[in-house]
């Protein structure tokens, strides 16, 4: 049993309500963080297709990837604050102390994420001035995708920490706790899930640009289902590697309705992207209306089972931990009336 | 003494905050709080005066204060939280557990902010000359959400040097209204937009533009600067007034280092100089209209930028021995446990230590779990590092040259440590820890070592039920 005790204030709202506070807040968050990574990803191999393939085309459509980035970047940051604020407050002891072991690592996140934006601002708005240097140019953008792929696996590995605080006293740093395997299903399941996300907010936003013309954007958008189709693809796959990766104490029976019903959503989904890139077509508005419907409902049951499974990993602990908290303060007080109180201020 | 022991011995822990803190408020207050409001008047100035170059120029500015504030001010902002939860987690922990509701407000007024941000800059081209007012207008909510965003963290700010009442009421609203709340407040409103002007002109320095609307760009922005002289004068004033005595006392050490303390007066007489020579400065431009040369341009910025770190940094220090001001210890120990952890030690009660008993066999192991816990949050141990243990002990241990001597007094000091440096907070483990502690540090005195935190060492759980 462990022995732990929280620090002892009261949570500032009801519990239920700041944990589901967290599970929406983190849900919108997390789609724009998929989409500063799955466009970092594509305007990188947009511009080097269109060196490779000397198509101007997909040069455009690079640029046009580009410009979405600076807004979709802040906004992944701003709306990840909201959610860094509900885990500390409903999770303060295992968020905290997960952080602390992983530390090296985790205040990494600041530089790394500095760097990678300035990278993505200087291809941005270098774009014209290296059209000569197009090596260079796709070098920024390539590193700042490396950079965006590097920074998921420190909240990953940070969350998955904070679920078992079994695994607290063994626990080495940074670079020895990315070795528990759920944390790499849980890797490929985001990077396929930042294309999928990706392909569909670009073909949304092509078809409603005007710098291309109709045949353009048909052959583009036929593009980016194919895009969309193979992350969803790359979803399905790393998903059933997650389930077999997950500590089995913290799977519930509660989880099977969400399970059912996000499997069904998502099955759907694909086969609705499939047909699309079967044809080569681009995903219509009202194809996308469907998918983004379906998907949203998908990511709500993965929302939800996510906080099953944290709950359940968590569940005896947490409780062991109010206890405890209880006892300590009972102890202080025990303490403070035996041994007087100590002031030494002012001596 | 709640969590694992996050540890940097080269660095020191304190450093981590302070660098990313003090780049956070070196974008916020000159290019946020300030700037915005900077850059629309000079928008508002372009359609006042129907002349396109004003806006051209405050476009440009933007772009400088769009990019750094958007990358190393957003990122350092939630670098100062990543920080803190390494470094003090018990003390962001406790704040966040108080002020949850003002920083979740916080968090809205900094969306919104963001989202302004983003169609204030990515608007100006796109919006057309009919639109130039609705521009403009977006500017100065922009203004206000910048403004509102800095106003509810000064609150957290000010309460961890003065709680006020809230101790007895334990209400929010005491809490945020502590007596140093609307004097901190006024203080970084009126540096910021005095700044602001600073770091506009160092960009328009390096611009091209036509000769004489640089001069005339130059001396309109250093009369803004002028113009918020007198209000920053008068809220420094202010702020110092309401700062509590017994924190004022730490300011020579707050300074420099406990070492450099004489140079306190020297030091003080510097920072009135530097900004008398901003003042200078912006003086000249107006005077010359702007006809001086680049690196005099830029010096008040670079001068202003120092004075943010001085003054960051003795707001951080002239509040010890505490983190949360009579509630939470630097060293991360509440006030209100002491009585228990003095009288049964930190070990039993930390929630993660690697030793929990002290046997005649461990003392030197005890000590250093004692020191990661009790000491670390300030002091590194590697020679070299900053405010390093052992460069500490050289200087005491010439005292004493005998062993048992060196022992005894070290215990001594020890256990009244609070005494002999009133910003050091109260030794909070017992005699038995404090002796542990002093054959650890007599050990590192003859075997130098490095000690690494729990992020590298991992650490073990508290087990059994708090009796």
């Amino acid at each position: 049993m462990m022995g732990l005790h929280d620090i002892p204030l009261p949570l500032p709202a009801n519990e239920a309500l700041l944990k589901g506070m967290l599970v929406v807040f983190f849900l919108i968050h997390i789609v724009f963080v998929e989409l500063m990574v799955g466009a970092s990803c594509l305007t990188t191999y947009f511009e080097w297709l269109s060196l490779r393939k000397k198509n101007p085309l997909y040069d455009r459509l690079a640029y046009l990837i580009a410009k979405t980035i600076t807004v979709n970047k802040s906004m992944a940051v701003v709306m990840g604050v909201g959610p860094l604020l509900l885990i500390n407050v409903t999770y303060t002891l295992f968020f905290y102390s997960s952080s602390v072991l992983i530390g090296d690592g985790w205040i990494l996140v600041i530089p790394i994420a500095i760097v990678a934006f300035l990278l993505t601002y200087l291809h941005q708005y270098g774009w014209e001035k290296f059209q000569t240097y197009k090596g260079w140019h796709i070098t920024f953008s390539a590193l700042a995708t490396l950079l965006f792929f590097i920074l998921p696996l420190f909240f990953l590995t940070n969350t998955n920490l904070m679920w078992f605080p079994h695994l607290w006293d063994r626990v080495q740093g940074f670079i020895h706790a990315l070795g528990h395997a759920n944390i790499w299903a849980r890797y490929a399941f985001f990077l396929a899930s930042c294309l999928t996300t990706t392909g569909l907010y670009l073909s949304w936003e092509l078809s409603r640009s005007t710098e291309f013309n109709q045949s353009e954007r048909n052959e583009l958008g036929g593009d980016l289902s194919a895009i969309t189709f193979k992350g969803m693809l790359g979803q399905l796959i790393a998903a059933l590697a997650l389930i077999f990766t997950l500590e089995s104490t913290a799977l519930v029976n509660s989880m099977w309705p969400f399970f059912i019903l996000a499997s069904v959503a998502f099955l759907m989904a694909l086969y609705s992207v499939a047909q699309l890139h079967r044809h080569k077509r681009p995903i219509t508005a009202l194809h996308l209306k469907r998918v983004v419907f379906l998907l949203c409902i998908a990511i709500g049951c993965g929302g939800t089972i996510r906080h099953q499974y944290r709950e359940a990993a968590l569940g005896d602990i947490a409780a062991q931990v109010k206890s405890n908290t209880q006892k300590y303060l009972q102890a202080t007080e025990r303490a403070r009336v035996q041994f007087g109180e100590v002031n030494y201020d002012f001596e | 003494m709640d969590f694992p022991v996050f540890h940097l011995d080269l660095l020191g822990n304190r450093m981590l905050i302070a660098i990313i803190a003090i780049i956070h408020v070196i974008m916020s207050h000159t290019m946020a709080v300030g700037g915005i409001p900077l850059i629309t008047y000079l928008e508002w100035r372009g359609v006042k005066e129907n002349d396109e170059r004003w806006r051209q120029l405050a476009f440009r500015i933007l772009f400088v204060f769009f990019i750094f504030t958007t990358s190393f001010g957003a990122m350092t902002g939630v670098g100062i939280w990543f920080s803190t939860s390494l470094v003090n987690p018990t003390a962001i922990g406790s704040l966040i557990r108080v002020f949850f509701w003002a920083w979740f407000i916080e968090w809205g007024a900094f969306v919104t902010e963001v989202i302004l941000i983003l169609c204030y800059y990515l608007t100006w081209k796109k919006w057309g000359h009919e639109q130039k007012e609705r521009h403009l207008k977006l500017g100065i909510w922009l203004s206000i959400a910048s403004w509102i965003t800095m106003a509810l963290i000064v609150a957290i700010l000010s309460f961890m040097m003065d709680i006020g009442s809230w101790m007895g009421s334990k209400d929010f609203w005491d809490a945020v209204m502590n007596p140093l709340y609307l004097p901190q407040l006024a203080f970084r409103t009126s540096w910021g937009m005095f700044l602001a002007g600073a770091a506009a002109i160092t960009v328009v320095a390096f611009l091209k533009l036509e000769n004489d609307f640089k001069a005339r760009a130059l001396s309109l922005i250093a009369k803004w600067m002028l113009a918020w002289v007198i209000p920053v004068f008068i809220a420094s004033l202010w702020y110092w007034d309401m700062v509590p005595v017994l924190m004022k006392s730490n300011v020579p050490t707050a300074l420099l280092t406990q070492n450099f303390q004489h140079w306190y007066q020297g030091l003080l007489r510097m920072t009135w100089i530097g900004a008398g020579i901003i003042i200078a400065i912006a003086g000249m431009i107006v005077y010359r209209r702007g006809l001086i040369a680049r690196p005099l341009l830029i010096l008040p910025y670079i001068i202003g930028l120092c004075l943010i770190a001085e003054f960051e940094r003795v707001r951080e220090f002239i509040r010890k021995p505490y983190a949360i001001a009579d509630y939470l210890y630097a060293n991360t120990v509440r006030k209100a446990d002491l009585p228990l952890t003095k009288n049964e030690g930190v070990l039993k009660h930390a929630n993660f230590a690697r030793v929990r008993e002290i046997t005649p066999d461990n003392q030197i192991e005890a000590g250093r779990e004692v020191f990661k816990l009790t000491c670390t949050r300030c002091h590194t141990v590697s020679h070299g590092g900053i405010n390093s243990i052992q460069d500490r002990l050289r200087d005491m241990a010439q005292d004493y040259p005998r062993d048992e001597e060196f022992h005894a007094n070290m215990v001594y000091y020890i256990e009244n440590i609070h005494v002999a440096r009133p910003y050091m907070p109260p030794f909070p483990g017992n005699t038995l820890e404090a002796q542990a502690l002093a054959r650890y540090l007599a050990h590192i005195y003859k075997n130098p070592e490095k000690l690494a935190g729990d992020q590298i060492l991992g650490s073990k759980v508290k087990r059994g039920v708090t009796p």
